[in-house]
């Protein structure tokens, strides 16, 4: 006699196994397609890669070249003074003798 | 049907048995008998090394607006071979190529005469637009091949904190600098393409979760500000062209949390040619590796420790007879002078050595010992940089009074400049000791970046002690220092000066030899920035008020505009 509930298991368990198997193929095809992307993004890397150093040096001899005098040259204009305001403390601001207020 | 169901659970059980066993014996074979060969080819197929290459990460400054600046990079272009026994026209191939890319004519055609060689290299570090325009040409014989070298795109600066990598064996290593220091973090074992993304996954979550971010494979991050950097290094530059020392440095460092802004050495050289130097000794970092007697800037440290133990205040007077005798040996001011009756306060604007030496012998000598083993002038700062020394204190270990009077301002007591800036930043930091780092962070390819864990120091002085030192410091620049020009109006900074004679292998000191050492630390009392600044063997000149007072306050004043601290008076 079959147990009521072995066919529901059977087909429950047949599921899991085509899952498992299309999962499987999904992550090895895409474990190739992983490889095949990374070695062109390792290719692109490499190109850019070369840049970045130039463009680092050219950024260091740019902002050296900078300075006061050299600035007004590139359009650029002084930032004005600072102007710190002074805010005496609650100690110091009682001018008062007595606390009388 | 009962029995029939039995018999069917039998044989499925059996059935499952067997299959459990088979799994059984499997993995045993599997893991046990060739456990150790297939984890050799799982290696294989996980990680392959780059033999020659040798890829590394990055490593960053930090501007003030916390964006990153590469100081280390690797550079990615091609490098040209040839196969001789393919060249059919070598005059014509050398022309081809030269007209591109400078190629070394001798190197050329004596690799072009090696026929039965497979594979001759002509030229390296060949950029990729010159590789565009070879490519098409189709030269038999010649071959493009990928290549990658470190790059270090800011040259001079900061050169031997960053340090470079060069060749340990066949092997291409950090040899100095953070190169060396870090070599575990930056160098990259694993190459892209052979990585299995799966195990990526893992290491990348192992990796951000993991105690310890430096274990892993990664950038790293300093906290050297290339702005402040660069100043620093220009100022010393002049310095150095005025006095010619052998050698001169500076550190810029926070001292609540021990990062270091800047840390800079002349002479220096440029990291991408490092085999043009003249001088080997160029790449080592004094700042770290060397030890000094620092003079009068331990003055300070003296003054704190009495105050701590409650034996002077800044009002304390003593009567100043110019020398004293210790130990049957003479020791005198630096001006030879009697001041008389003086405070401590004077004992700092003059810098008098037997000021210094009152307050020791108030202290006491084993006091004074502990003092200073507490403030860890012997010990290792443990910075995250090679081959840190450690001080030498042995002097006051030897128990005569001319030792312990000699080491209250700086003399006899041998200590690393790293060491004696964490000393001095306890006066700045309310009494605690710091821990000076360069590495802030680690970046890892995955984009995440972790902070790497600084151990907070243990408190040595109390805040009450320091405050009193501090407003004493401010009063000697204010008034005392260079006849008080330095003072800045809106400012308060504390500041002192130091100047040492160097010993001579041979026993005593050099009379005409001498070290300069400065340091200061502002807003004095809630400080952002301690400088330390030091020059050994300058020409011309005697004192260091004279030679290192004026780049201080040039170094002041710029980090007070380029980080736009509010005065604070």
């Amino acid at each position: 006699m079959e147990h009521p509930i072995e066919r529901l298991i059977f087909r429950a368990l047949t599921v899991f196994l085509i899952a498992l198997v299309c999962g499987y193929l999904y992550f090895v095809s895409a474990s190739v397609l992983n490889v095949i992307a990374r070695k062109d993004a390792l290719a692109q890397v490499a190109v850019i890669q070369g840049s970045i150093g130039g463009l680092e040096q050219q950024y260091f001899k740019l902002s050296q070249a900078v300075t006061p005098q050299s600035g007004q040259a590139l359009g650029l204009s002084p930032v004005g003074q600072p102007k710190y305001v002074y805010r005496p403390g609650n100690v110091t601001s009682a001018t008062i003798a007595r606390n009388e207020i | 049907m009962r029995a029939q169901f039995v018999l069917r659970t039998r044989i499925l059980c059996g059935f499952f048995v067997l299959l459990a066993l088979l799994f059984i014996v499997r993995l045993y074979f599997v893991q046990i008998v060739h456990g150790a060969a297939y984890q050799d080819s799982a290696k294989v197929q996980y990680v392959q090394s780059d033999p020659d290459t040798g890829s590394r990460g990055s490593i960053y400054f930090t501007t003030k607006d916390g964006e990153l600046v590469s100081a280390a990079v690797m550079q990615a272009g091609w490098r040209i071979a040839i196969k001789p026994d393919d060249i059919a026209d070598a005059e014509g191939a050398f022309t081809q190529l030269n007209a591109i890319v400078p190629i070394d004519q001798e190197r050329f055609f004596a690799s072009a005469g090696k026929y039965g060689d497979p594979y001759e290299e002509i030229a390296f570090r060949v950029p990729d637009d010159a590789a565009k325009k070879i490519r098409p040409l189709s030269i038999p014989g010649v071959l493009l091949v990928r290549d990658q070298w470190r790059f270090y795109p800011a040259r001079e600066l900061a050169a031997q904190t960053i340090g470079f990598v060069g060749y340990q064996g066949d092997k291409k290593v950090g040899v100095y600098g953070l190169e060396k220091e870090w070599q575990d973090t930056l160098a990259q074992t694993k190459d892209g393409r052979y990585v299995n993304p799966f195990a990526e996954i893992f290491t990348n979550i192992q990796a951000a979760v993991s105690t310890n971010p430096a274990a892993h494979e990664g950038s790293i991050v300093t906290s050297l500000e290339p702005s402040v950097q660069r100043t620093v290094e220009e100022t010393l530059e002049k310095v150095a062209r005025t006095y010619s020392p052998r050698v001169i440095g500076g550190i810029v460092m926070d001292p609540h949390t021990g990062e270091i802004y800047a840390m800079a050495l002349r002479p220096a050289f440029d990291p991408n040619t490092y085999q043009t130097a003249a001088n080997a000794a160029v790449f080592s970092n004094p700042l770290v590796e060397s030890i000094y007697e620092m003079g009068s800037i331990m003055k300070p440290l003296t003054m704190a420790a009495g105050i701590d133990k409650g034996v002077v205040t800044p009002t304390t007077t003593y009567y100043d007879a110019g020398c004293i005798v210790k130990s049957g040996k003479e020791i005198c001011n630096s001006d030879d002078v009697a001041h008389g009756v003086v405070s401590m306060q004077e004992v700092l604007n003059q810098s008098l050595n037997t000021g210094a030496s009152f307050v020791v012998d108030k202290i006491g000598h084993t006091v004074f010992g502990e003092y200073v083993r507490s403030l860890e002038l012997g010990k290792k700062t443990g910075i995250d940089l090679p081959n840190e020394a450690s001080g030498r204190l042995k002097s006051i270990e030897n128990g005569y009074d001319v030792d312990y009077a000699s080491a209250s301002f700086g003399q006899g007591i041998a200590v690393s400049p790293v060491e004696m800036i964490r000393a001095l930043a306890v006066l700045a930091n309310d009494g605690v000791l710091p821990s000076p780092h360069v590495v802030t962070a680690i970046k890892y390819q995955s984009g995440v970046t972790r902070a790497v864990d600084v151990k907070e120091g243990p408190r040595i002085l109390s805040a009450s002690s320091t405050e009193a030192v501090t407003s004493m410091l401010v009063k000697a620049l204010d008034t005392a220092l260079v006849g008080g020009t330095l003072k800045q109006t809106h400012y308060s900074i504390a500041a002192k000066t130091g100047t040492a004679q160097i010993a001579s292998p041979s026993g005593g000191y050099y009379t005409d030899r001498f070290l300069h050492s400065f340091f200061g630390y502002f807003p004095a009392h809630d400080p952002k920035f301690i400088i330390f600044l030091f020059m050994v063997e300058p020409h011309t000149t005697q004192f260091s008020a004279a030679t290192l007072a004026t780049p201080f306050i040039d170094i002041t004043k710029y980090l007070i505009n380029y980080y736009a601290i509010p005065p604070d008076r």
